[in-house]
């Protein structure tokens, strides 16, 4: 695992979300003034859940509508039944920095 | 004491879900879902988005087989409902056993309709609905074209893409003037026909089959009502459904033109009998007139609403539609029920690749459907949700933040409200 810089805290309000270039991608969302890092491909249908809806500590897949809790990663709702992996986030002066996977 | 027992009809997107809604609501009784077909339950819109033989690792299941064993829900796979016995509070099954029941959930879906022309089951002309339907057509198709489709609808579109992205040569035959313009309106459905004509896709429009010219039980020959006579190697043939309804006769429970008509609780005429999914004729706040709503995401919902209201927790089932149907690389995404007589409004900047759609009824936003568009979709279902006014110019300019639009709706707080 190591750290990599992920945006400036001020980039992303609450409710927004950014895709991380990294392999598996991961994203990271903003809601109610908490960071959140998560893998960005639902377990689902494989779309980019930093294209979902966020509502509270909860993410809706844009495709399909399945529903993750952002701080443990759990399927929450139909059509997902497997959960996603999060990430540790550190907020740094202003920068996220987000704690990934090393490439395989 | 007597412990209650609920039978479903139906392993699919409605009838599983009524099934995990009722344990999550803590249903104490028994749980028996009925299935004629033999596989576990799967997950329906994979079946058109790719063949059968591709890498896709087969069957997708709507939850983990273990789920069912874990939740006590008990599946007969592979076995078919026959009757219901109202007076004796019995179902039956095919092969001749008899279930106990007091709460009864149809959730039977709906069958391809067939046309009705000689050779219309020869063995080249096929529809898909299910498992066994997707391997069959994945074996015919495996042989290379021509594929004719018969029907423009979301299937028979999505088979379409899924063909010539393997190269194999496609006609559409259309009997509208535009495909899915009863479904999106004329506008949308230009932007999604010249999506497929620019991947080679030739529709044909305005035309029914006449004919199919025959050797052995292979058709060889389509011959539509415009004189074209299209050389065929596979005819699918998508042009509508039928809802299953058969077990109405025995329940004694009424059944219309689209299926068992239900109240917003998915109760049928009988109080103890519920139906939901595409079976279920609904009066639907965003449907103009009663009817079915026929997507996985509506017949899931519609299924949980009735499991909760079985379980006695009772749930309208009101939510706006969603529909969703992929399109080469694109996911074609609906809101709503767009109608006649709503104002249209398309997004600045639309392509048949990307385009953005809005439905305004009285001011407020009624429905939305987009291409490659979906972050904005789940924010139009939250629009559509709401009560907020809109305007057809500020939705037409691509700069504009949809969620913004959303955000003065928000709930708003205790001293707001004293203020
Ligand atoms: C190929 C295909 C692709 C689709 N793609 C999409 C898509 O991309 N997006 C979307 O939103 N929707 C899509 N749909 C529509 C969606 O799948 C349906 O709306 C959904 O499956 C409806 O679920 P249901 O549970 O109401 O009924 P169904 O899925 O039709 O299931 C009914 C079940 O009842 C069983 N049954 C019926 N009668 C009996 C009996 N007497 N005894 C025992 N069992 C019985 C049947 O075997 C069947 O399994 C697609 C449908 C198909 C066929």
């Amino acid at each position: 695992m190591s750290w990599i810089r992920a945006c400036s805290a001020d980039e992303l309000d609450d409710g927004d979300a950014l895709q991380l270039p990294t392999d598996p991608p991961v994203a990271v969302f903003k809601a109610d003034g908490e960071f959140y890092a998560l893998d960005d491909t639902c377990t689902h249908g494989l779309s980019s859940l930093a294209d979902g809806y966020v509502d509270g500590a909860q993410v809706e897949c844009a495709w399909h509508l399945a529903k993750f809790d952002l701080r443990t990663g759990a399927a929450l709702s139909l059509p997902a039944t497997k959960p996603l992996c999060t990430y540790r986030v550190r907020v740094d002066g202003g920068d996220v920095s987000v704690e990934v996977p090393d490439r395989v | 004491m007597h412990r209650s027992s609920c039978v479903i009809v139906g392993a699919s997107a409605a009838g599983i879900s009524a099934a995990l809604a009722l344990r999550r609501l803590d249903y104490r009784g028994t749980i028996t879902v009925v299935d004629g077909d033999p596989h576990p339950p799967y997950e329906r819109p994979p079946l058109s988005k790719a063949l059968l033989d591709d890498t896709t690792g087969g069957l997708v299941p709507i939850v983990p087989w273990s789920t069912y064993a874990d939740l006590e829900i008990d599946l007969r796979l592979g076995e078919r409902v026959t009757a219901i016995d109202p007076g004796a509070l019995k179902v039956h099954l095919g092969g001749g056993e008899q279930l106990d029941v007091d709460r009864l959930v149809l959730a039977t879906g709906v069958t391809a309709r067939h046309l009705a022309l000689p050779h219309a089951d020869a063995d080249n002309v096929l529809t898909l609905r299910d498992a066994t339907d997707a391997a069959r057509l994945s074996a015919q198709l495996a042989r290379g074209g021509p594929l004719v489709i018969i029907g423009a609808g979301f299937i028979g579109l999505e088979l379409a893409a899924v063909a010539r992205q393997r190269g194999i040569d496609v006609t559409v035959v259309e009997a509208q003037p535009r495909p899915l313009a009863n479904i999106v309106g004329p506008e949308v459905a230009s932007l999604v026909v010249d999506l497929h004509r620019g991947h080679g896709v030739r529709l044909i429009t305005g035309a029914t089959v006449e004919r199919f010219a025959a050797t052995g039980s292979t058709v060889e020959q389509v011959v539509l009502s415009t004189g074209h006579r299209l050389d065929t190697a596979t005819v699918v043939v998508g042009i509508g459904v039928q809802p299953r309804t058969e077990l109405g006769t025995s329940a004694r429970v009424d059944v219309d033109h689209w299926g068992f008509p239900v109240n917003e609780f998915g109760q049928t005429s009988r109080a103890w009998i519920f139906a939901a999914g595409d079976v279920a004729s609904q009066a639907h706040p965003h449907l103009a007139t009663r009817g079915r709503l026929e997507h996985w995401d509506t017949a899931q919902r519609h299924g949980a609403a009735v499991g909760s209201t079985v379980a006695g927790e009772p749930v309208r089932y009101k939510e706006a539609p969603y529909a969703w149907s992929d399109q080469y690389d694109a996911t074609l995404q609906i809101i709503g029920r767009p109608r006649g007589t709503d104002q249209v409004v398309i997004r600045e900047g639309a392509t048949p690749q990307r385009f953005l759609a809005f439905w305004l009824r009285d001011g407020r936003l009624a429905a939305a459907a987009g291409m490659d568009a979906s972050r904005e979709i789940g924010i139009a279902r939250r629009l559509v949700a709401s009560t907020v006014l809109v305007d057809n110019a500020v939705l037409a300019d691509a700069a504009t933040d949809l969620r913004a639009l959303l955000k003065p709706h928000r709930p708003r707080s205790p001293e707001q409200l004293a203020g």
